[in-house]
């Protein structure tokens, strides 16, 4: 469990979506019990319970009761949609001010992003 | 959620030294809870009031509801693990039938698969067993009790680290098999952490930290950088502790790393990491010229 | 209730405590035997034994020990004191009378043998045991009671006090003792000793130990009571 200071919760629902995103967890899979988060993380199942929670609160997981937690239709979709909104303020902000600090014009900068390949 | 011990106003004293200092916690019930704090700081006599081996000087202890002290009801649905436990001159198999006589949970087939795991011998008697494998038998008949409230003191003398971590695996599948109030202490804090659900601290005999363990996890983070950045970066923040190196310094800030201050201190190029558990307790209750910092309750962001 | 009854089972799974009294007696009664064959032709050889009172003896050590070893792990399984000494008297109660089964089936098989063949004389303690069949259960079988009484006693003062305890204790009792030696030496008393003693029936002396069981019984359960292990 790789401790960077936030919510245990948090980071296991950060990996559950994270899998979502680059597709080793496909819509309407199934994701592990909490139980079986808690036994391979080793961490509390109250904790992986609630990490699972929040992703059921924010409509990308749901429960088929007596059988499990299945990843929601559209959850991908509303992930990438998250993260987008969020992607400005984590990374472009940073970029652009550590190009500024290096004296990178943006002109230049923008060179550089559309050389820069991206293996997907 | 009901409480499945609660201690209030707590003191016991022994001729003249005071063990348990006007303690008071409660212990909600199906949760893992860390008792922690340093050798001595009174974590075995609390656990000791807390299963009616002894009783307190002051204030009461409830666990279940009652008074535990020669409670058979409460007794009886409890299961206490000591740190050196003492057996009858028996065979581990032995033992363990004696412990299913008494524990009224038991489960055999649970505890016969625990003694496989940890590899030890049945036949042999338990003053024959290496200090480590003294300690997987209290382990074994802690889990195998099922009683719904359990307690560990820091059961793992001499258990190497492979056998501690089978420990935890096993606690934690069959806690969430079988939910009870488990209450672990421990100065190996951060083996135990992320296990922990709620986390009482005790220096001295008084409880300084009463909080749930996500709340004491990251409510610090130390600052490394030059000197004069660090300062610039921590401002008026309340600074635990504080090293200096040359033109470096570290500082160790209460409150937690946001968005922001993680990209100012990026900006800065200042390394953020955040404090562990172990840590914070450290400080908690190092007794330095910082001293214990006053009691820290419930979640205060 | 059934609290007692475990614990009276967790004490049967420590089958050294019966071994050991046991084994020892065999020990002792073989020995006899062995000196009874190989002594028959001495003059004024009697073939005779204190051999019995070893059984006791080790019954009263394996007592303590027993207690000193099965209450901490008993208490820490959410045993009540209450329920300890309950399950442990029943227990004892049972060894007791266990005890004085066998010993009365042994000494009416050494009379019907005529000493084991040898005359010898071993289980049958002149006086004592001279009593009918029904009464020799309780003459064998209280003294056993009596020993694990103590035996329980004196473990349990040892958790209570610790070792200064016990060693204040004795002198105490040392004390005591021989301030009554002396009061009944000045108040001259020692004839009238004498007459009770002489007065004393197996029955009688019998249930005067039944009495000192009961209080060392009582004794040790308020200690317990007093105990944090």
């Amino acid at each position: 469990m790789i401790d960077d200071g936030s919510p245990i919760f948090r980071q296991i629902a950060e990996r559950i979506a994270a899998q979502i995103l680059d597709g080793t967890l496909a819509e309407e899979a199934q994701v592990p019990s909490t139980n079986d988060f808690a036994a391979i993380h080793r961490i509390n199942p109250a904790t992986a319970a609630k990490g699972v929670n929040e992703l059921v609160d924010a409509g990308v997981l749901y429960k088929k009761r007596g059988i499990g937690m299945f990843v929601a239709t559209g959850a991908r979709d509303r992930l990438l949609a998250e993260r987008r909104a969020r992607f400005a303020a984590e990374y472009v902000e940073p970029l652009v001010r550590e190009a500024a600090r290096l004296g990178i014009r943006p002109d230049e900068l923008l060179r550089l992003v559309a050389e820069q390949e991206v293996t997907a | 959620m009901t409480a499945a011990v609660q201690v209030s106003h707590v003191s016991r004293r022994f001729r003249g030294v005071v063990a348990v200092d006007d303690a008071s916690f409660t212990l909600e019930a199906g949760r893992i809870h860390g008792l922690l704090g340093r050798n001595g700081a009174g974590k075995t006599t609390v656990m000791r009031l807390v299963t009616g081996l002894d009783r307190p000087s002051s204030g009461a202890v409830e666990v279940f509801g009652s008074d535990p002290f020669e409670n058979e009801e409460v007794l009886s649905r409890t299961c206490f693990v000591k740190e050196s436990q003492s057996y009858p001159d028996l065979t581990v198999d032995r033992i363990l039938a004696s412990a299913r006589l008494l524990q009224p949970g038991w489960d055999d087939g649970f505890a016969q698969a625990l003694v496989a795991d940890f590899d030890l011998p049945r036949g042999r008697r338990v003053r024959k067993l290496s200090r480590g494998m003294r300690s997987a038998l209290g382990i074994v008949i802690g889990l195998a009790s099922r009683a719904p409230l359990t307690l560990f003191d820091e059961p793992y003398l001499g258990l190497d680290a492979p056998s501690r971590a089978l420990f935890y695996d096993r606690l934690i599948t069959d806690f969430a098999d079988h939910p009870r109030t488990v209450v672990l202490s421990t100065h190996l804090i951060d083996e135990v952490a992320n296990l922990l659900e709620r986390v009482v601290v005790v220096d001295h005999g008084r409880v300084v930290i009463d909080a749930e363990a996500e709340d004491v996890r990251g409510t610090a983070y130390t600052v490394v950088g030059p000197a004069g950045t660090v300062a610039q970066f921590v401002g008026r923040r309340e600074v635990m502790a504080r090293q200096d190196a040359g033109t470096y310094a570290s500082a160790t800030v209460r409150g937690r790393i946001d968005e922001p201050q993680r990209r100012l201190a990026d900006e800065l190029r200042l390394d953020l990491s955040p404090v562990s558990l172990q840590q914070l307790v450290a400080h908690a209750t190092s007794g330095g010229p910082d001293g214990p910092q006053r009691p820290t309750e419930g979640a205060d962001r | 209730m059934s609290r007692a009854v475990a614990v009276a089972r967790v004490h049967a799974l420590d089958v050294q405590q019966i071994i050991w009294p046991w084994a020892i007696l065999a020990t002792s009664f073989v020995v006899n035997l062995v000196l009874w064959v190989a002594l028959t032709d001495l003059d004024g050889f009697e073939k005779t034994t204190g051999g019995l009172l070893s059984l006791y003896a080790t019954a009263l050590f394996v007592a303590a020990v027993a207690v000193s070893r099965q209450l901490p792990f008993a208490l820490g399984l959410g045993v009540t004191r209450r329920a300890f000494m309950g399950g442990s008297l029943l227990y004892a109660v049972g060894t007791a009378v266990g005890t004085g089964l066998a010993l009365t089936l042994l000494n009416r098989l050494e009379q019907v043998t005529d000493g084991f063949g040898q005359g010898g004389r071993f289980f049958r303690v002149p006086w004592l045991t001279d009593v009918p069949t029904y009464q020799l259960l309780a003459v064998y079988a209280v003294p056993m009671l009596l020993v694990l009484a103590l035996g329980a006693l004196m473990s349990s003062l040892y958790a209570r006090f610790g070792q200064t305890g016990v060693l204040v204790t004795t002198l105490v009792g040392v004390v005591v003792v021989t301030a009554a030696a002396l009061l009944l030496t000045a108040a001259d008393a020692w004839a009238a000793i004498g007459r009770w003693i002489t007065g004393l029936t197996p029955q009688t002396l019998t249930g005067w130990l039944l009495m000192g069981t009961v209080a060392a019984l009582a004794g040790t359960y308020a200690m317990l009571r007093r105990v944090s292990v």
